[in-house]
């Protein structure tokens, strides 16, 4: 799936979180966005997934603007991406396990496949034994994972990790870079981190600046 | 001037937002996600019984006696059972009901909603394709019409039992003259007046409490305004509504 911000303007009230930024994300492109915090980095990552309009510019989605989709098309659409957000955003009122399921059950995959798909995915983060536990029972890093997995499970086309690194012990750390950097070079990949890496090989750069336009 | 245009801007404001959650939820009728809807049922109804039940008894009890005055003092001490019935069915027992569900289901609703989408975790849902109307919120509205639904029944049951028996107590009036007048002039009518009005205020503070829960902004602080305001607002409906709903009904089922 390809992606495209098209002189895309977004402001919040009185401030403004990104300014005319242009730039293209092809079919299994890596990019690594960064920037300080105050960037918008996040909020780039949220407008290539749909979950924030533009107050100018354009959101593309295989060529076709965002805005110009029915609101059923959209939803269509926005099956073929997945975002792990900053903070784990996971459903409280259900176990690991089902947290991770859900986005397999919700395209209608058949329940055990669904667990067992979901399972496969925690064993590869490190999370053996915790599927039937609430996330609030868990750490603030395992609780991250968890919702990397979430991300992960449904193989979408399109992946948007947001700071997936923050709040991981250095071991974890490496361990998701690896598990990231391993995933199918078909996969449309956007990174966002609060400093410049190297772990994510053949990612390009999308340097961003607190309220100005991003140096592409 | 500019505060009276703020508080009609406000109104239309949550308004708008009742009407577009009602909608929405409306839409997701047919595919709630049972889980959350039972767990829901749970945490606003059945976890409400005690307060609900206790709260019938002591409105029962209150109700009958001031009754029982005002029916010893026209002759018609007889008529206690139908007076005092016909007070909880129609008014205190909805209403009281209502208000003190608002505090209850609707802090508590509004609390949690708030905290969710302060969290991030609305939006990790939508994050994943997944629709939180139909996962998180329609369940929650839903349940929260039927626990007041059912809690109204069991507080109308608990609080007639508490009557009869503070008539007795009380009175001196016996079970079978106090039930028997309950029986016998209260009609079909006059329990779907209370149902309706129940029905009504259930619908209200589940409605505006989830308003207030997803309408949340800052952290803390955020989540006390969004629960003070959801019993607030709920409050001000469910008097606006039986206002309403008082000479319509009477109208209606008479």
């Amino acid at each position: 799936m390809d992606l495209a911000l098209k002189e895309v303007t977004v402001r919040f009230g009185a401030t403004t979180a990104l300014e005319g930024l242009s730039r293209a994300f092809p079919q299994g492109s890596r990019t690594f966005v960064w920037g300080p915090a105050g960037s918008g980095k996040t909020t780039v990552l949220k407008c290539l997934a749909g979950l924030v309009e533009p107050s100018a510019g354009q959101v593309h989605w295989d060529g076709r603007r965002v805005d110009g989709l029915s609101r059923r098309d959209k939803r269509q659409r926005q099956r073929d991406l997945a975002m792990a957000f900053q903070t784990d955003a996971l459903f409280d009122s259900a176990s690991v396990l089902d947290n991770v399921a859900l986005p397999l059950l919700r395209r209608g995959a058949l329940a055990n496949e669904a667990t067992r798909r979901s399972r496969s995915v925690l064993r590869s983060l490190g999370l053996e034994g915790t599927e039937h536990l609430a996330p609030a029972a868990l750490s603030g890093g395992m609780r991250k994972r968890v919702g990397l997995a979430r991300a992960l499970v449904a193989e979408t086309p399109v992946l948007l990790a947001d700071d997936p690194l923050a709040g991981l012990d250095p071991e974890t750390a490496r361990h998701v870079t690896a598990m990231l950097d391993a995933l199918d070079a078909r996969r449309t990949l956007v990174v966002s981190q609060p400093e410049r890496s190297t772990w994510l090989s053949g990612a390009t750069e999308l340097r961003l600046e607190p309220h100005a336009g991003a140096e592409p | 001037m500019r505060a009276l245009g703020r508080a009609v801007l406000g109104l239309l404001g949550w308004t708008g937002a009742v009407a577009l959650l009602a909608g929405r939820c409306g839409a997701r009728l047919g595919g709630l996600n049972g889980a959350e809807l039972v767990r829901s049922l749970v945490s606003f109804g059945a976890r409400s019984l005690g307060l609900a039940a206790g709260a019938g008894a002591l409105i029962g009890a209150t109700v009958v006696l001031q009754a029982g005055v005002y029916a010893n003092q026209f002759g018609a001490r007889l008529y206690t059972g139908w007076a005092a019935g016909y007070a909880l069915l129609w008014e205190f027992g909805p209403l009281l009901l209502g208000l003190l569900m608002a505090a209850r289901i609707g802090a508590r609703n509004a609390a949690e909603l708030a905290l969710l989408t302060i969290h991030g975790q609305l939006e990790g849902l939508r994050g994943i394709s997944l629709d939180p109307y139909r996962l998180l919120i329609a369940p929650r509205v839903v349940a929260g019409v039927l626990s007041v639904l059912a809690l109204s029944q069991a507080t109308f049951l608990v609080a007639v039992g508490f009557e009869a028996l503070a008539a007795l107590a009380m009175l001196g009036l016996p079970l079978r003259v106090f039930l028997g007048a309950f029986a016998e002039m209260l009609h079909l009518g006059d329990v779907i007046a209370g149902l309706t009005k129940s029905l009504a205020f259930g619908l209200a503070i589940a409605l505006v409490s989830t308003v207030a829960g997803l309408r949340v902004e800052g952290g803390a602080r955020g989540v006390g305004r969004a629960a003070a305001s959801a019993v607030l607002v709920s409050c001000a409906t469910i008097f606006g509504l039986d206002f309403l709903l008082t000479p319509l009904l009477a109208k209606v089922l008479s």
